[in-house]
């Protein structure tokens, strides 16, 4: 017996309780509910005795309702004749008959359901229940009488794909809840199938625990959809009744599973049918007149024999009784059928067997047969095998519900060729459901009146008249003392596959729970605290289970008048997620985003606006200005040149002074270079600048000069510079007193090339002169003669530059690396008239550059002020108009 | 390939570089400098041959593309031909060729800075007019006193004006030119050494 142990003290209780013994806490989580739970299945087979008396006068009321109505349809039909002779085993006969054809495929299909590991394990240390072993043995008996019941092509072929996918209960739960009227006899093969494994499966766990008696009640049930069954024609509205008051009997099902494996051997061709559903009748303690009639004069003493059966919970086992009536006057012959239940050695064709006991020990007695009839060569299905085994020699094919020695003995090539087919089908699956897989639809399909019922079709099918009465009304004369005599009977150890068919057999009880629920509320039950098999009763579907699953993804209030709910405010949201989010129709700028968008707006809009095109006065100030001052300045420095004035005097400074020192320091004769280096547009100002210091050299020093140009117009421009200067009225002649040495490119770098390239011979020039407009060049010069040696630096270096390049090289001749630097028109006037006023360019240009200057200066002042007195007006007649 | 040219260009700097800096000690160097500057000096002038082939051939794609409108264009490329062709044939010394020069570059290239010198006088005139805050003030107010500190007059220079503005000018704007002189030095320095370093590859070789 598996243990748990409790957490919060710490001691081991049995796993069927769910509160500790010791502090009473609950073991099992789940058997505390909560608000918004999921509900759990739960088995409430201990919680049968301890039901309270109005809850068990409930079901006894519902089940003498509902064997009346049996009783009554069993009166309105036309009885099938049944072949079954009156063995209280007939059921199990019949099913052991075909154990190697028909029964297999069925046995096969639940075998997969109810695999199972627990199943599995051998238990050859425990004894074989003795009463499962006596049901076996009628089985190998009995399959000769009725071996044309169920026949190979009885179970279709969905059925043997169950088989193989026996282990998908829901599955196989929704095809049985399907009302379709195509499925009967397969949906019946099921339930059939089901309820005997079931049904078998129940009766070693109340061995197992005395004080479980919910297999009894699934037993009942069981009896119960046997009792219905079999009326082939008793559908429909016939059966409403019934239905009805079934539902306040679904407590007596708990637990319960219909067991119409034990009908379906039942041969239909019985004579005395009547007689065995008379029986039922009175083994529930039900008045059946109809049941009853066939066999008076045992009524009253069935009663008496059969209320212990009532009290053991319902067990249903009609077969059993079937042959009892006719001859059992006495309780002790009552047991005698138990008797050789346990012995199993009456045939199924021998309808006094269950006679033959008459023991006044009824209840020791029959169980002392039970263990009896374990010895018998023909083991019964529910043997311990592993005992038969060693002490009789039995063949290990014949240990059908030891699962895994039998999937151990599947390997042996020998115990397959004896094994049947039904049981090779066990061995290689499970013979047990799993717990809680087998789906309790069909008791809710069984509610539903109109509607095509599995067992009433399979009922059909067979032929069969069963009552539905449940065999076993353990509601009915519930006895304590019979209890505890059950108890005492099967108080052995259970096998661990039997436990786990109990607890197959518990959802069941649950499921018809939940369908009983209306009737329970309509008995105005007081709402106390629920109990654990109330809990249990909660339906727990499938459907019930997808909303829990979702329940578990709410969200739990916790703050605000909700906190605590969970649930209350949807997690996700419903039906909005596809909804289009609502958009603001107002725009969020802010006032600068404004107006950067009406600027871009009005930027765009004036390009695409056709710009009107203003006309242009043909006599405009402007241009009139412009004319203005091109003819004033052309009368004036052409009158002035003109008139060759030369009004304006020149001063000497001490700059030209020095440097008219400087260029007698030149020796005579000397080769002096002079670097063009300006453009045509400066020819007149330069060469008016470089017209003196050349004029010096020349006639001073008569210097031979190397001319070498940085512009490719520099050769051109020296000739000009010799011509315009006077040097060549000196008897300078080119390639004598002066050479051109040609267009030096290449910038500085060939300034340096120049420079020095051996063979220029730089050193032989004994000054450089410069005359340049750029500073650029200017600089070049500067930087690669300082840089070529202080024999090349040590050059005189002349600079003879324009107005505008002369500040730029000032730098230079303050910091020494230039010499003197003659720049502009001024210092060439002022160096002419130190060379005594020669050559007289510069003096010519002077008065008209003067006259200029005083030109450009009176415009410039003129204009402006005209400028400030137009703006000064314009801004008074602007705040005029304002004003 | 643009390794090699990076390669390249280094290399050149680095050896002209190390010339300067080691020709008394290493006069292979020194020697390799020189070739290498002699080498930059014939690529120069080819670049301004190139430079002219450019002129030439969109000048007569112009001619060709528009006959129409392209007189000048056609004018431009007789005129080079011509004058080449002349001058290859007269030499540089020729009077002709002199006068050519005389009579037509420098004429145009002098009325041209003539304009300027309306224009700039033009633009003062209006700048009044246009612009008149500080700045404007400040800068017309300089120029007329240059001028008239450099303008020769009847009289002779202005007493004090003469001295003064001059040596005013002249400390602004020989500060202003160091200055100039040093950010060019550093700039130059600079690029050198982006160049030796193949930071900047102005060859092409991005």
């Amino acid at each position: 017996m598996a243990e748990i142990r409790c957490s919060a003290c710490g001691k081991n209780n049995p796993d069927f309780l769910d509160s500790c013994q010791f502090c009473q806490s609950p073991l099992i989580p789940e058997s505390k509910l909560f608000i918004g739970e999921e509900p759990t299945k739960k088995d409430t087979g201990e919680l049968e005795e301890i039901l309270p008396d109005w809850l068990k006068d409930v079901r006894q009321q519902g089940k003498n309702a509902e064997a009346g109505d049996d009783s009554f349809r069993v009166q309105t039909q036309p009885r099938v004749p049944k072949d079954e002779p009156p063995d209280l085993l007939a059921g199990l006969l019949s099913q052991s008959e075909t154990d190697e054809e028909e029964i297999p495929d069925w046995l096969a299909g639940i075998a997969a359901s109810s695999e199972k590991p627990s199943l599995s394990k051998p238990s050859s240390d425990e004894g074989p229940p003795a009463f499962f072993a006596g049901l076996d043995q009628p089985e190998k008996q009995t399959v000769a009488p009725t071996p044309s019941e169920s026949k190979p092509d009885e179970i279709p072929d969905w059925m043997r794909a169950e088989e193989k996918t026996s282990k998908q209960h829901d599955d196989l739960s929704a095809r049985l809840s399907q009302p379709s009227s195509a499925e009967p006899v397969e949906e019946t093969d099921w339930a059939k199938t089901f309820a005997s494994f079931d049904s078998f499966a129940e009766e070693p766990a109340v061995q197992k625990e005395p004080e479980d008696l919910s297999w009894l009640r699934e037993l009942e049930a069981s009896s119960k959809e046997m009792s219905e069954t079999p009326m082939p024609q008793a559908r429909g509205s016939e059966f409403t009744p019934a239905a009805s008051n079934e539902d306040l009997s679904w407590l007596n099902e708990l637990g319960g599973i219909s067991a119409p494996a034990f009908e379906e051997p039942a041969p239909p061709s019985s004579s005395s049918a009547e007689e065995d559903l008379s029986w039922l009748n009175e083994l529930g303690g039900i008045s059946a007149p109809a049941f009853e009639e066939p066999a008076p004069p045992s009524s009253s003493s069935a009663e008496e024999d059969l209320s212990w059966l009532n009290e053991l919970g319902g067990k249903s086992a009609p077969a059993f009784e079937e042959p009892a009536p006719p001859s059992s006057s006495s309780a002790e012959e009552d047991l005698s059928w138990l008797t050789n239940l346990g012995g199993a050695t009456a045939p199924a064709s021998e309808p006094q067997a269950p006679s033959q006991s008459s023991s006044s020990n009824a209840e020791l007695d029959w169980l002392s047969d039970l263990q009896e009839a374990t010895n018998l060569p023909s083991a019964p299905a529910f043997a311990d095998t592993g005992e038969l085994n060693s002490g009789l020699g039995i063949p290990p094919s014949s240990k059908p519900f030891q699962t895994a020695p039998l999937n151990e003995l599947l390997g042996d090539e020998s115990i397959k060729d004896v094994t049947p087919d039904w049981l090779k089908n066990a061995l290689e699956e499970s013979s047990m459901p799993a717990p809680g897989s087998v789906s309790m639809d069909w008791f809710s399909e069984r509610e539903k009146p109109g509607e095509t019922k599995a067992e009433d079709l399979f009922a059909s099918s067979q032929g069969e008249a069963v009552s539905s009465q449940p065999a076993f009304d353990f509601s009915l004369g519930d006895s304590s003392a019979a209890v505890q005599d059950l108890d005492a009977l099967f108080n052995v150890e259970m096998p661990d596959w039997l436990a786990g068919g109990q607890e197959g057999g518990a959802p069941p009880s649950q499921q018809e729970a939940k369908d009983s629920a209306p009737a329970f509320a309509e008995n105005a039950l007081s709402p106390v605290e629920l109990p654990s098999w109330v809990q249990a009763m909660r339906p727990v579907d499938s459907a019930l289970e997808e909303t829990a699953a979702s329940v578990t993804d709410q969200i739990t209030e916790t703050q605000g008048p909700l906190a605590g709910f969970r649930g209350i405010i949807p997690a996700f949201p419903i039906g909005s997620s596809l909804r289009p989010k609502a958009l603001s129709l107002k725009l969020q700028v802010t006032g600068e985003q404004q107006t950067g968008a009406s600027l871009l707006e009005q930027i765009i809009a004036s390009e695409t606006t056709v710009q009107p095109q203003k006309e242009q006065a043909a006599v405009s100030s402007q241009r009139v200005l412009r004319w203005v001052l091109s003819g004033l300045f052309l009368m004036v420095l052409g009158a002035v040149i003109g008139l060759g004035s030369k009004t304006m005097p020149i001063y000497a400074s001490a700059t030209h002074s020095e440097l008219s020192s400087l260029i007698a320091t030149i020796p005579e004769n000397a080769p002096v270079l002079v670097v063009v280096d300006y453009e045509p547009s400066f020819a007149g100002e330069l060469e008016a600048t470089a017209g003196p210091l050349l004029d010096q050299l020349a006639l001073s020093r008569r210097a031979a000069f190397s001319f070498i140009s940085m512009s490719p117009t520099g050769s051109a421009l020296a000739d000009r510079l010799i011509l315009n200067t006077g040097v060549g009225g000196l008897g300078y002649q080119p390639n004598l007193n002066y050479f051109h040495l040609g267009f030096l490119p290449g910038g500085s770098s060939g300034v340096l090339a120049f420079i020095e390239n051996p063979e220029n011979d730089f050193t032989r020039f004994e000054g450089v002169i410069l005359i340049t407009d750029h500073a650029e060049s200017g600089r070049v010069w500067v930087e690669q003669l300082q840089a070529a040696g202080p024999e090349i630096a040590a050059k005189p270096l002349l600079l003879v530059a324009s107005a505008q390049a002369g500040p730029l090289l000032q730098p230079y001749v303050s910091a020494g690396q230039a010499d003197v630097m003659i720049h502009g028109l001024y210092d060439a006037a002022k160096y002419e008239f130190v060379n005594n006023s020669r050559p007289g360019t510069a003096r010519a240009y002077w008065d008209a550059f003067g006259s200029g200057i005083l030109l450009a200066v009176f415009a410039i002042l003129s204009g402006g002020v005209w400028g400030v007195l137009m703006r000064m007006r314009e801004q008074r007649r602007a705040e005029l108009e304002q004003e | 390939m643009r390794i090699l040219v990076t390669v390249l260009a280094i290399a050149s700097g680095v050896t002209v570089l190390a010339g300067y800096f080691l020709a008394g000690a290493v006069p292979v160097l020194d020697q390799a400098r020189f070739i290498l500057t002699d080498w930059a000096v014939i690529l120069a002038g080819m670049a301004a041959l190139i430079g002219v082939a450019n002129l030439v051939f969109v000048h007569i794609e112009k001619v060709r593309s528009q006959p129409g409108t392209s007189l000048y264009s056609a004018v431009l490329i007789i005129a080079l031909f011509g004058t080449t062709l002349y001058g290859v044939i007269a030499g540089p010394e020729d009077s002709f060729l002199n006068f050519a020069v005389t009579a037509i570059v420098i004429p145009v290239e002098a009325s041209l800075l003539a304009l300027l010198a309306v224009t700039l006088v033009y633009a003062c005139i209006r700048l009044a007019r246009r612009r008149a805050d500080v700045m404007s003030v400040i800068f017309l107010v300089t120029i007329v006193l240059f001028l008239l500190a450099v303008m020769p007059t009847p009289i002779g220079p202005i007493p004090v004006l003469d001295r003064l503005i001059l040596g005013m000018t002249g400390v602004v704007s020989g500060a202003g030119a160091r200055g100039l002189l040093i950010g060019v030095a550093l700039g130059t320095l600079l690029t050198g050494l982006r160049v030796l370093l193949g930071i900047d590859r102005p060859y092409g070789g991005n």
